[in-house]
C-alpha cells in the first residue's frame, strides 16, 4: 500500500514555480530519501502534504485519504519535522512537548522521557536558550512522541554533530523496523545513502528520478582527480559514464557514474604520480547527470 | 481547549498591564475632576469658549463636566479608545503571531482544522475583553464613587460598559479578519489600528457639524455613544442590529479566508 501519493502535484507562488507535475510515492514501511539542492521544492512538498499550503493543480493521499479533506484526521499518525524549527518564545522544553502531546489525546509523558534520554536533551531549559543543534533535538522528540505511523522529515540533520546525528539515524532505523514509513528530505546524498531504500530526485521543482538505493550505488558517482608522469591524453576516458572531464598538461579531472572495475582498468594503463578519488556532492551529480 | 489555554497564558501579561493602565487613567482622570468640581471657575465656560471643533475632538462637547456624569461620559471617550486599540491590536495578533513567528508549521502539524484553530483564537480573545471590560467597570466604579461628591452614578456606569464592549467586538472582529485575509498578516496590526484612528476621527467629525450626518453609519464609535446612553438611558436598537451583522459578516470572512490561506513560512 502507498502511504503517501502524490498525483501531478504542481505549486506555484505567483508566477514563480514552487514544484510542477510531481507524482511520487511512498509505500509502506520504507524509508524515502527525498533528495535535491536546496530551492528544489522539497520544502514546498512536505508544506503541500501537510495542507499548509494548497496545490495550484494536482492532489496529494497520505493513507489513500486525501490531504486537505482528511487533514487533522491523518496528521494524528503523522510525525513532522520541519527544516527551520521555530517554537513559541517563553517556553521551556518540556511544557512545548507537553503542548504538543495535548493534541493527541493520549499520555506521551513515557515516550518523551525516552526520547529525551536517548538525544540527550535537557526538558527544563528554555528554548530561546538552545543551541541549534539542541533546537533539532526539540523537534525531533516533538516529532516522534506521539508515535506516529508515517515520519516526515525536512532536513533533519543539519545542526547534529557526527555523533548525533548517528544516534538519530539508528532511532529512525529502529522506528522503521517497527513499521514506520520514513519521508526524509536532505540534500547531501551521503546522508540518504546511509538510511533509505529508495531515493526520490528532485530538481527545480520536477521530480527527475525515483529509484531503488541499490540501483543509486552501482550507479556510484565518483569524482576522480589524476597526476600522471607525463602529459595526459583525454582520449582515454571517452566512454560512458564520464563527465566534466578536464585534461590540463599532466592533470586529469572528471566525473564518473558507472562499475569501478571499467574506470580502475583505464587508470590502471595510466602512469601516475597521485590519485584521488572522492564523492561528488550532489551539485556536481545534478549539473552533469540530471539536466 | 489547548489553544485556547495557551493562548490565555501567553496573553496574561499584556492583559495585566493594560489593567494598569485603565486603573492609572481613571485615577489621574477622576482626580482632575475633583480639582474641576472644587474649583470656583466653571471649567464649563472654558469648554464653551473653545472652538467646537477642538471640544469636539477632546470629548467635551454637550457635556457638564462639573457633574461627574457628564465628566465621566467624557472619560469613556478615551476609555473606549483604549479598549478599541486593545481589542485590534489583540485580534491581528492572535491570528497572525503564529505566522509571523513561524509556529504555523509546528502548531498546524497537529490534528487539528483551522476552523478550530481559528475558533480557540477568537474565543481566548473575546475571554480577554471581556475581562478587560470587567475590570474597567469595576474601576470606573471605585474611583468615580472616591472622588464624586454628588449621587452616585455606579448603576450609570454599569449600564454603559456594554456599549465599551459592543466596540471591543467590533474592533477585535477587525483586527482578526484582516489578519486572516491579508497575504501578509504581519501588517494586520498596523492596517487595522488604522482602521480604528479612522474611525475615531470620523466620529469627531460627525460631532463638529451636522452636514454630514450620514457619516455616523460609518464608525462604531458612533454607534454606542455614551452622551445618549447616558442622557435616555437607552441603546439604538438599529445599531445594535448592525453590529451583530457586521459582526457575523466579518467572522464568516475570516473562516473563510482562514481556511483558504496558504500559510506564509
Amino acid at each position: 500500500m502507498d502511504i503517501i501519493e502524490t498525483k501531478n502535484l504542481t505549486k506555484f507562488y505567483g508566477s514563480s514555480k514552487g514544484i510542477e507535475d510531481l507524482s511520487l510515492n511512498v509505500k509502506e514501511g520504507e524509508i524515502l530519501g527525498f533528495i535535491g539542492p536546496n530551492g528544489a521544492g522539497k520544502s514546498t512538498t512536505i508544506r503541500l502534504l501537510l495542507s499548509l499550503i494548497y496545490p495550484t493543480s494536482g492532489s496529494a493521499t497520505i493513507f489513500g485519504k486525501d490531504v486537505i479533506k482528511y487533514g487533522p484526521e491523518i496528521k494524528r499518525q503523522i510525525g513532522y519535522m520541519p527544516s527551520e524549527v521555530f517554537y513559541y518564545e517563553n517556553m521551556r522544553v518540556q511544557e512545548l512537548l507537553d503542548y504538543s502531546a495535548s493534541f493527541y489525546g493520549k499520555d506521551c509523558s513515557k515516550r518523551i522521557k525516552e526520547l529525551s534520554g536517548l538525544l540527550k536533551l535537557d526538558l527544563t531549559k528554555k528554548i530561546d536558550d538552545l543551541s541549534y543543534g539542541n533546537k533539532k533535538k526539540v523537534g525531533i522528540v516533538q516529532g516522534l512522541l506521539h508515535d506516529p505511523d508515517l515520519i516526515i522529515l525536512d532536513e533533519p540533520t543539519g545542526g547534529l554533530d557526527p555523533l548525533m546525528q548517528k544516534n538519530f539515524f539508528e532511532l529512525l532505523k529502529e522506528e522503521n523496523r517497527a513499521g514506520k514509513t520514513i519521508f526524509f528530505s536532505s540534500h547531501i546524498l551521503s546522508e540518504v545513502q546511509k538510511i533509505c531504500d529508495r531515493v526520490a530526485i528532485i530538481r527545480e521543482g520536477t521530480l527527475i528520478n525515483i529509484e531503488s538505493m541499490e540501483h543509486l550505488l552501482q550507479n556510484n558517482y565518483k569524482r576522480i582527480h589524476l597526476t600522471t608522469a607525463k602529459k595526459a591524453e583525454g582520449k582515454l576516458f571517452d566512454i560512458p559514464g564520464v563527465s566534466d572531464l578536464k585534461v590540463e598538461k599532466n592533470q586529469v579531472s572528471l566525473l564518473y557514474k558507472g562499475d569501478v572495475n571499467t574506470i580502475s582498468r583505464i587508470i590502471a594503463q595510466m602512469d601516475l604520480v597521485d590519485f584521488m578519488v572522492g564523492e561528488p556532492d550532489l551539485e556536481e551529480i545534478f549539473m552533469h547527470y540530471y539536466t | 481547549m489547548n489553544i485556547y489555554l495557551k493562548e490565555l497564558k501567553d496573553y496574561r501579561r499584556s492583559l495585566f498591564f493594560w489593567t494598569l493602565a485603565i486603573i492609572a487613567f481613571m485615577l489621574s482622570a477622576m482626580s482632575k475632576y475633583q480639582g474641576y468640581a472644587r474649583s470656583g471657575t466653571s471649567i464649563n465656560e472654558v469648554i464653551e469658549s473653545m472652538p467646537a471643533g477642538l471640544s469636539a475632538a477632546l470629548g467635551f462637547q454637550g457635556l457638564d463636566l462639573q457633574s461627574s456624569g457628564g465628566f465621566f461620559a467624557m472619560c469613556t471617550l478615551y476609555l473606549s479608545m483604549m479598549l478599541g486599540v486593545h481589542a485590534v491590536l489583540l485580534g491581528a495578533g492572535i491570528i497572525s503571531k503564529e505566522e509571523t513567528d513561524k509556529t504555523i508549521e509546528f502548531l498546524y502539524a497537529r490534528p487539528v482544522s483551522r476552523g478550530y484553530i481559528l475558533f480557540s483564537k477568537l474565543l481566548a480573545a473575546f475571554t480577554q475583553i471581556i475581562i478587560l471590560n470587567i475590570v474597567t467597570a469595576i474601576t470606573s466604579v471605585v474611583t468615580v464613587a472616591a472622588f464624586n461628591e454628588g449621587p452616585s452614578i455606579s448603576s450609570d456606569i454599569i449600564f454603559l460598559m456594554p456599549s465599551i464592549l459592543f466596540l471591543q467586538i467590533w474592533f477585535l472582529m477587525i483586527g482578526a479578519s484582516f489578519a486572516a485575509i491579508m497575504r501578509r498578516p504581519r501588517h494586520a496590526g498596523m492596517l487595522s489600528a488604522g482602521v480604528l484612528l479612522a474611525t475615531f476621527v470620523i466620529s469627531s467629525f460627525v460631532d463638529i457639524t451636522d452636514r454630514f450626518g450620514f457619516l455616523k453609519y460609518a464608525t462604531p464609535f458612533k454607534y454606542f455613544d455614551p452622551k445618549t446612553i447616558f442622557t435616555e438611558h437607552s441603546y439604538s436598537m438599529t445599531f445594535i442590529s448592525i453590529t451583530v451583522t457586521a459582526v457575523a459578516i466579518l467572522l464568516t470572512l475570516s473562516g473563510i479566508a482562514y481556511k483558504k490561506r496558504n500559510f506564509s513560512i
